[in-house]
Order: C-alpha cells, then sequence, then structure tokens
C-alpha cells in the first residue's frame, strides 16, 4: 500500500510542483489549503506523514495544526515548512508550548529535491513506517 | 468638507493648600488657554491627575499630609512625559533639586509673577510637545521597517520560492512525453508568478514615490472628466477581455482640480482594474463624475463580488487582499489601494468604500474643486500654480 501524505498549504503553485515530486516517487499525496482543512482531511484520510506550511493565511496558521495535532494526539509525524530561516526553536522562547509544536523535521522552502526525499523517508523510517511503495 | 471643531481646552492641575496661590495659578493658567482643576492637598490631587491626564501639574511642595515631593515622585510613575512645575517656598537649591530629581521638569520660587510662572509653563510644555513627536516619529519608523520586511520576506519571497520549486522539480523529473504537458503547465505559471514579483516591485516602487512626494510633486489644473476618460479608454480592452462593460457618466462642463496628471491616472487606473478584475462576465462598470458639495465627486462602481465586512476596515492597508471562494483567481499585490489612498490624501481628499456582498462595490474618491483653467496658452508656461 501506498504511504499516503498529507500536504496542507495555500500556495498551490507549491503543491503542484512537490506533488509531482512525490507521486514520480510512488507516493500518494492528499492537499489542503487551509489549517480548517487540513485537520479535516487528517481525520478523513489517515494519512501518514504531513507536509505542514507555516504561515498559510495568518503568520502562525501552521503552527496552531501542529499544536491542534500534539493536543489531540495524534500519531502522524509532521514536516514543517516553511519560507522565513528561522526555525520554531528560534521563533519562541523556551515554553511548554514548545513541546506542543515542535515538528519531526523543520525545512525551508524552496526545498532541494534529493535532500527533502532524504528527509520523507528518514522521517517515516523513525516511525516504523517503510518509504514509498516503489522498491 | 471642513466641519466647525471646538478647540477643547488642555487640563492642567494646580496642587496647593494654599486658596490664595490655588486661586492666582488658576488664573494665569485659565488666560493661557487651559482649563484649570485645582485641589487642595496631594491626595486628592493625585486622583485629579489620575483621571484628566492633564499634560501640566503644579504642585507646592510644601504641603500637609502627602509631600509635594511624594506628589511629585507619583505622577511621574503615572506619566512621566506630565510636566511637574514645584512651587517652592524657600528657594534652596536642595528641595528644588529633590524634586527635579523626582520627575518635576523644573521649580519657581515664590513670590513669582505671572510671566515667571508663564515662561516656565510654555518652556516646559514645549518640551513635551518634542518628545511626544519623537515618539509618534519612532513609531512611524517602525512601523515602515516592519511593513518593509513583511514585502521583502513574505511578499516577494512567496513568488520566488513558487517558481524555484517548480524549476528545481522540473530538473529533476525525466523528459519524454508524460512529463511534457506538465512541462509545458509549469512554464506558463513560472511566467505568470515572474510577472507577479515585477508587478509587485512596480507598485512597491510607486507607493515609496507617492510616500516620498514625488508623484504628486508637479501639480497643474486637470479637467476630470478628460483625465477619466483617458482612463476608461486605457483599459478598454482587458475589460472586453474580461467580458466587463465600462461606462461614463461624465459632466459637460469641466472639473478641475489642482493635481500631478500621473498621480491622477495611477489613482483611477488602480481602481477601474479593480472594478474589472474583480467583476464578474457580463458585468459592468460605472465611472461618474459630478459636483458635489464643493467638491469633484468621482465614483467607480463594479457588479463584482463585493467586499466582505470583515475586511471593509482594513482594505485600503498594505498587502490586504481579500481571500476566499471568489476572490481566488484574482492575483493582485494588496498595494493598489494604499497607493490610491496615498495619492487621494496628498491631493487633498479621500476615498470611501461603499460595499454590499454579492452585489458589488462602489469607490468614492472626493478631491478639492479648482477654478477651470482659461486657454490652452498657458500649458508648459513659466508661471506655474502652488
Amino acid at each position: 500500500m501506498a504511504v499516503t501524505v498529507l500536504m496542507i498549504d495555500d500556495d498551490e503553485d507549491f503543491t503542484t510542483s512537490i506533488r509531482a515530486l512525490l507521486e514520480a516517487e510512488g507516493y500518494r499525496v492528499e492537499t489542503a489549503a487551509s489549517g480548517r482543512e487540513g485537520l479535516r482531511k487528517l481525520d478523513e484520510v489517515q494519512p501518514d506523514v504531513v507536509l505542514l506550511d507555516v504561515m498559510m493565511e495568518s503568520s502562525t496558521e501552521g503552527y496552531a495544526v501542529s499544536g491542534a495535532m500534539r493536543t489531540a494526539e495524534v500519531p502522524v509525524p509532521v514536516i514543517m515548512l516553511s519560507s522565513v530561516e528561522l526555525g520554531p526553536a528560534e521563533r519562541f522562547a523556551r515554553s511548554e508550548e514548545l513541546e506542543l509544536i515542535r515538528p519531526d523535521a523543520y525545512l525551508t522552502k524552496p526545498v532541494v529535491a534529493g535532500m527533502f526525499l532524504e528527509t520523507l523517508r528518514s522521517v517515516l523510517a523513525a516511525r516504523g513506517l517503510g518509504s514509498a511503495a516503489r522498491s | 468638507m471642513s466641519e466647525e471643531v471646538t478647540q477643547e481646552l488642555e487640563p492642567v492641575v494646580v496642587i496647593d493648600d494654599d486658596y490664595a496661590m490655588r486661586l492666582s495659578c488658576s488664573q494665569i493658567l485659565q488666560k493661557m488657554g487651559f482649563r484649570v482643576e485645582v485641589f487642595e492637598d496631594g491626595a486628592r490631587g493625585l486622583e485629579g491627575v489620575a483621571r484628566l491626564k492633564p499634560a501640566l501639574v503644579v504642585v507646592d511642595l510644601k504641603m500637609p499630609g502627602i509631600s509635594g515631593l511624594e506628589v511629585v515622585a507619583r505622577v511621574h510613575e503615572l506619566d512621566p512625559e506630565i510636566i511637574v512645575v514645584v512651587i517652592t517656598g524657600f528657594a534652596t537649591i536642595g528641595t528644588a533639586v529633590d524634586a527635579m530629581k523626582s520627575g518635576a521638569y523644573d521649580f519657581v520660587p515664590k513670590p513669582f509673577s505671572p510671566d515667571e510662572l508663564r515662561v516656565i509653563v510654555n518652556r516646559g510644555l514645549e518640551r513635551r510637545r518634542l518628545r511626544q513627536d519623537a515618539l509618534r516619529h519612532e513609531q512611524e519608523r517602525e512601523r515602515l521597517r516592519r511593513r518593509f520586511i513583511t514585502f521583502v520576506s513574505h511578499q516577494l519571497r512567496t513568488p520566488v520560492v513558487a517558481v524555484h520549486q517548480y524549476l528545481d522539480v522540473l530538473r529533476r523529473l525525466p523528459e519524454g512525453p508524460d512529463t511534457a504537458g506538465m512541462r509545458a503547465e509549469w512554464l506558463e505559471r513560472c511566467l505568470t508568478r515572474t510577472d507577479e514579483m515585477q508587478q509587485l516591485i512596480r507598485d512597491w516602487l510607486t507607493l515609496a514615490e507617492v510616500e516620498g512626494g514625488g508623484l504628486t510633486g508637479e501639480r497643474t489644473p486637470q479637467d476630470l472628466g478628460q483625465v477619466l476618460g483617458a482612463a476608461a479608454e486605457r483599459h478598454r480592452a482587458y475589460a472586453a477581455g474580461e467580458g466587463v462593460e465600462v461606462t461614463r457618466a461624465l459632466p459637460s462642463e469641466p472639473l478641475c482640480v489642482l493635481a500631478d496628471e500621473t498621480a491622477l491616472a495611477v489613482l483611477f487606473d488602480n481602481l477601474i482594474v479593480n472594478a474589472i478584475k474583480y467583476n464578474r462576465a457580463g458585468g459592468r462598470v460605472a465611472v461618474t463624475l459630478e459636483e458635489r458639495d464643493g467638491e469633484a465627486l468621482v465614483s467607480v462602481r463594479d457588479t463584482g463580488i463585493g467586499v466582505p465586512e470583515e475586511y471593509r476596515a482594513s482594505i485600503f492597508d498594505e498587502f490586504v487582499r481579500v481571500k476566499g471562494e471568489s476572490a481566488k483567481k484574482t492575483t493582485g499585490t494588496g498595494l493598489g489601494l494604499p497607493i490610491c489612498k496615498r495619492i487621494a490624501g496628498e491631493l487633498g481628499g479621500v476615498i470611501e468604500l461603499e460595499s454590499e456582498l454579492g452585489t458589488g462595490s462602489t469607490f468614492r474618491v472626493r478631491l478639492p474643486l479648482r477654478a477651470p483653467v482659461q486657454t490652452a496658452d498657458t500649458a508648459g508656461g513659466d508661471t506655474r500654480e502652488q
């Protein structure tokens, strides 16, 4: 069974190019254009991994989604994507909330295809999930 | 237009246990144009300060109960920008210095003439004004700095990232008939996104120019009817392509404003293009010009999607773009309306929005009128109207 990736990002162009990249590697891709739609699809689709954009509509919409996922104890790994250079640890002061929003990996956009695929593989491997169906 | 604004008198507080002193200070300050409230002790005085938020407090150092020195310190805690002048009974340097260390601006030793108090008060308030101006400038500079950072780090970066990602993935995918369709499509998208960047940069530079006073500098009498006619013509092809009809209702006699030709063109181009863009197929844009209450009133009305309630207050702010299903396909920089607002303001006018969701929007620009130009031989002359 193909590994399913859920992409939560409001930039259609970005999701189009990443979808092509992932599908070429044998992944199945679902997308959502807002935090709200993302949480809904999370339920419906039950993905193996989530790619989450930090900014979207408001400047921290992505963090709100991953925070919600942590609170609901959703076991799906999250890779956060952002065009801002700072990582969440640099953005927020040390706090309990930091535990809630720390993603499994944090990448800046644009992603370098090779490194991105490698990060995806290792995040899935760390959770005991196989990577793409294609051998 | 200009309405009668009653000048509200600025409040000042006088705290002195001596009735005669309260009275004489009161009279001096009232003659200077202030609204004076007097208090006979420190405790009541401090309550008064907290309530009135005055620019100035005159307080006697020697009082029973809470000492004048303590009042000075407490007022300074409440608001360090209040100018405190202390009245000293014996002009010992020590007392006055203590007062100033606690936050007083200056001291005046008894007995003092009205002029002596006046001079100190005026100096103190001038200093306060300068500090508040400096604070305002600092806040404005900070706002502009943050706006610039947002522009670069988000607005401009987003399309750059999208294009780069397309190219990066394209480089990796195998060539061939399978990917040919995708290549063609992505090529178009990259061009669209780079156009978006160009437009952003152009609008940003326009905004900078308007704010720098450059775009509205060369003011000459302009016939709004002609200006609007030319603007509508410029966008005829675009409107036709979108299936939108642009109509105009212009008066027969000229209605003139004193303005820079380019500034007016930018202002009305933005409004007309928006009205076409945020419209529906088969929709209409009505451009009207009339004289109303001694001003020129330009209305650009569209039969478009309208502006949702929650966006109306901020629609003239930078980078605000209406999001949502119906607005989804429209591209834009979010700088058009701030530019319009700025230009209108620089020309002594205002711009307003009236909108109904689902029905359409009307943008109204009011500009001060100017007597129409006599003949064509004033063009390019040496004498230029200010």
